[in-house]
């Protein structure tokens, strides 16, 4: 189970609204690679893993990634405070503006609505945990072309935070698959799903 | 029922207590019987976690104790069934 800590992982300080910024930085709320579909993901396929560190680590990290889309709206309800209706005009925000007036909620830049498709959960070791450093990979990217967006170190600052926390996720999967694989056939780590097949392990043939 | 079932039935039911209490006071701050309940389980839901603790290993992974070892890790997690 969870509980809430009133408190953000990295503050979130902005001086200055702008809802154009908001429109682009929302994706990683509700978008493909976004907060919402890491931390679901991770917290769906930790159920069936078979080794205490894998179970762990999804735990772990599924729960961050709970706080990143704290911060991730903290952000976006900071960048659309006390605007003007020209404001939203003239920013593009109106097309947000018109189904949410301020409020958030987990869409895509592009305003597609958050959705289940942008994860797996296959029940597979090797697949769940590519899967995953693949992610973070595309998570990171996305905060490089928001940081290629941003004129403003007050917004710059956390995304930098959250950007680094994707490549420090991204090696901690790297080393969960590492162990994986220790614990299976080195000569064909294919020859059995540790997370279904029974007695899967290092001298399991095909 | 061993031993470590009944002490986490007892932190269930003393946080399960405190949750409810907890929603209760948001929408009445001002209510001192509910504050009182708040903190007679407060109380009894800390000393229950100290028993389990040091018997058990952790909740949460600020609870680990070893200097040793990474306990936070060890089987069994709660969906498993013999964390049940």
């Amino acid at each position: 189970m969870w509980t809430y800590e009133k408190k953000l992982q990295y503050p979130v300080n902005i001086k200055n609204p702008n809802p154009k910024l908001a429109k682009v930085i929302i994706s990683q709320l509700g978008g493909p690679d976004g907060e919402l579909a890491a931390s679901i993901r991770y917290l769906n396929q930790r159920y069936v893993m078979p080794y205490p560190e894998l179970k762990g680590l999804l735990t772990d990290i599924g729960t961050e990634e709970l706080s990143h889309l704290e911060m991730v709206s903290a952000i976006i309800y900071q960048l659309t405070r006390n605007l003007t209706i020209d404001q939203i005009k003239d920013s593009g925000f109106d097309t947000y503006f018109v189904d949410h007036t301020t409020g958030i909620y987990p869409v895509a830049a592009s305003g597609a609505p958050f959705t289940a498709s942008y994860f797996q959960s296959k029940g597979d070791v090797i697949t769940d945990l590519i899967e995953d450093m693949a992610a973070e990979q595309k998570a990171r990217t996305t905060y490089d072309n928001i940081l290629r967006l941003s004129d403003d170190p007050d917004v710059s600052d956390p995304i930098k935070f959250l950007r680094a926390r994707e490549i420090a996720h991204f090696q901690r999967f790297g080393e969960g698959l590492r162990i994986a694989q220790d614990n299976l056939n080195s000569k064909n780590f294919y020859a059995c799903n540790p997370a279904f097949n029974k007695r899967c392990g290092r001298n399991q043939q095909l | 029922m061993n031993e470590r079932q009944r002490l986490l039935k007892l932190i269930q039911m003393y946080d399960f207590a405190i949750k409810d209490l907890n929603l209760y006071l948001d929408t009445h701050p001002g209510c001192a019987a509910a504050l009182q309940y708040f903190h007679k389980y407060k109380e009894l839901s800390a000393k229950a976690y100290d028993q389990y603790i040091k018997l058990y290993g952790p909740i949460i992974p600020k609870q680990v104790t070893s200097t040793e070892h990474w306990t936070w890790i060890n089987s069994p997690w709660p969906w498993e069934r013999s964390a049940n």
